[in-house]
């Protein structure tokens, strides 16, 4: 990757402003919690500018700042478990509220699964990455992706059924 | 109507869609960067921040706040101590446990791929879990939860695991290791002492040649592994138990790999158990333990060993030959034009052997033993033993991973412009099989079979040619090659 010396400020707008979105889902997804999702795209895009990063392209660029979020938010984790010597199940409640009672359930289910899983079922359902892609940004072998991912696809329809929440005729509500 | 898995998918995309920030929102984060560039660039003397208030749950947002301190301060290394006293830097040090060095050499040893087993579980206490493999020892403490150090056993030159005739030792005495290189048997006439007890990295490690210290250490640890150190698979519950954890895949359970050592030791109340380091999906690692006395009630113990330099990887495993990613690929760049037309034929067919599996951490090599080549007309048959192998890096060295022999006949097609098409080959078949196949497709061509078939030594040769080429090339930091169970083997000899 080039360092460029200085990074202009229209440029850095620009790249948040394709960046963004990406950052703040994926830190929800993996965080689960609207106030930290915030506090990671800072962290983020700060170290983007601190560091003067210049990428040879979009899908570079997007790699990286996925391959960032994910590391930045796995360290928040961690770090969370090392100050408070307890389990994902003990942290805070999420702080995410939907009026839509089927968004509702399915982060219910998302908080279920265990921050890997979320993860990739975000990168490989919503992102759309193939698993090949993914063994570079998550750096697993691609055997190990393919389990994670049908243990994960499997725990999150589990949930929305015991929920009773994947109905026979389901319509998009609002937007 | 939609099947079951469309429904279920298109429910958790629109879910996700629906999180994705307004547009006030994301003004509202983007003002705050900029205020916080912007503050940073001031060199403030209040240590950084980035201009927002704690939400909600305190403590959540403290142990975030913490760890935005630290990020930054350590990725920057700029304007913390101007900014603040060298009282915050340290404690920075303190909070996140590891110089940035040893962060590094921690990150590797942590990522190294484990061939068989989980890296050596080297000593355990109450207090501490030590741990090596040919890239690094790892220290963590218990009670802390955290990495305490990480040494570079490879600079140390004492990195001879799975090795064959020098294997490196380490012995945990209360709050000392002991690492040394024990060959044939011998005495070794040098050993490092860490003292786990000392922050400062370089006076908590020295090296020793007394005499009287290093044959008093060597029969401790002689002792210690002879009562300390037992087989995993049968010294802790029961063979079907460890291979229901190494089982890969079946009821969505992740691959598992334990050390082939647990160790046996005493707490302070004089209780014995019996542990061994287990590393679940490549990267969780756990500690498994169960009293001495009822092998078959194991407790599991996660080991956050948080590593902390994954952004510095992140920059560079595209770039940069750091680690095992990011290796340039082979390609022969000699004068050999047969050898050419063969190398550049195996590494376009190396999708038949997976080589794009492991996301392109591999390098292939091929090695091919040529003995004859054949022109009738426009056709070329070259019958050798194409052998290959792929590579992963370790530091300084190159890990074997796998590889083949494949004796066989190639054959190409020139069209008169001096390059040549590949047509069709014969290859040995299986089993018993084997000569005959050999013999088969080399009668008529005036090739001896046997020559295809006895190539041990001359793939030896240009085995280490390649890999030198290769590294020469690249201008690649790289000394060794490795294969699993046997010495590194140096690349400038």
């Amino acid at each position: 990757m080039k360092k460029t010396n200085d990074t202009p400020m229209e440029d850095f707008q620009a790249l948040y402003n394709r960046q963004v979105n990406r950052v703040y889902r994926l830190a929800l997804v993996m965080l689960g919690s609207q106030s930290d999702a915030e506090d990671m795209v800072q962290m983020v895009f700060l170290k983007v500018w601190e560091k003067k990063i210049s990428f040879r392209d979009t899908d570079h660029e997007t790699a990286w700042i996925l391959t960032a979020t994910k590391n930045q938010c796995k360290d928040v984790l961690k770090s969370y478990e090392r100050k408070h010597c307890g389990t994902l199940e003990e942290m805070p409640e999420p702080g995410i509220a939907s009026e839509n009672h089927m968004e509702n359930v399915v982060w219910l289910a998302l908080e279920s699964l265990e921050p890997k899983y979320r993860i990739l079922l975000y990168l490989y359902y919503y992102e759309g990455y193939s698993i090949r892609e993914l063994t570079a940004i998550l750096k697993r072998k691609e055997s190990t992706l393919q389990t994670q991912l049908a243990a994960g696809r499997r725990k999150l329809k589990e949930e929305l059924k015991k929920a009773g929440e994947i109905p026979q005729n389901w319509e998009r509500e609002g937007k | 109507m939609m099947s079951d898995p469309e429904k279920w998918e298109e429910i958790f995309k629109y879910t996700i869609d629906q999180t994705s920030p307004d547009q006030e929102r994301k003004e509202q984060m983007w003002n705050r960067l900029q205020s916080t560039i912007s503050g940073r660039g001031q060199k403030r003397k209040q240590v950084i921040r980035f201009g927002w208030q704690p939400h909600g749950r305190k403590t959540f947002a403290a142990a975030l706040a913490g760890t935005c301190v630290i990020a930054v301060c350590l990725l920057t290394g700029v304007g913390v101590n101007a900014a603040t006293d060298g009282a915050l830097l340290d404690s920075i040090r303190e909070f996140c446990g590891l110089p940035v060095q040893q962060k590094k050499t921690a990150d590797e040893g942590l990522k190294l791929k484990n061939e068989v087993y989980a890296p050596e579980l080297a000593g355990c206490s109450e207090k501490y879990v030590v741990f090596a493999n040919e890239r690094a020892l790892i220290v963590y403490e218990r009670q802390e939860k955290k990495l305490l150090a990480a040494l570079d056993l490879q600079a140390m030159d004492c990195n001879y695991f799975n090795t064959d005739s020098i294997h490196t030792r380490a012995l945990l005495q209360k709050d000392t290791i002991y690492i040394f290189n024990e060959k044939k048997e011998q005495q070794p006439t040098q050993m490092y002492v860490y003292d786990l007890k000392k922050t400062d990295v370089s006076s908590a490690l020295s090296v020793t040649e007394d005499v009287r210290k290093l044959e008093l250490v060597y029969r401790e640890w002689k002792t210690f592994s002879a009562e300390n150190s037992l087989d995993t698979f049968s010294g802790m519950a029961d063979g079907d138990y460890w291979n229901s954890l190494i089982n890969s895949g079946k009821d969505g359970k992740e691959t598992g790999v334990y050390s082939q050592q647990c160790i046996v030791w005493t707490d302070r109340a004089g209780r014995q158990y019996r542990s061994a380091l287990v590393i679940i999906g490549g990267d969780d690692y756990e500690l498994y333990s169960c009293p001495a006395d009822d092998t078959e009630k194991i407790s599991k113990e996660k080991l956050l060993v948080q590593t902390y330099s994954d952004e510095i990887q992140t920059e560079t495993a595209t770039e940069e030959n750091t680690q095992h990613t990011g290796l340039p690929e082979f390609a022969y760049q000699g004068d050999d034009e047969i050898m050419k037309l063969v190398c550049d034929y195996m590494i376009k067919n190396r999708n038949e052997y997976e080589y794009l599996e492991n996301g392109g951490i591999y390098i292939y090599v091929p090695e091919p033993v040529i003995v004859k080549t054949v022109r009738t007309g426009n056709d070329l048959f070259i019958f050798g033993n194409f052998w290959w192998e792929t590579y992963y890096r370790n530091g300084n060295t190159l890990m074997s991973d796998s590889g083949s022999e494949m004796p066989a006949r190639l054959h190409f097609v020139s069209y008169g412009n001096g390059s040549y098409i590949f047509k069709d080959k014969e290859v040995a078949g299986d089993g018993s099989y084997y000569g005959t196949s050999i013999r088969e497709f080399c009668e008529g061509y005036q090739v001896d079979p046997q020559k295809l078939m006895d190539t041990a030594e001359a793939h030896k040769k240009i085995r280490i040619k390649m890999l030198r080429d290769y590294v020469k090339q690249n201008h690649l930091d790289i000394q060794y090659y490795k294969d699993y169970g046997w010495d590194p083997v140096a690349l400038d000899k």
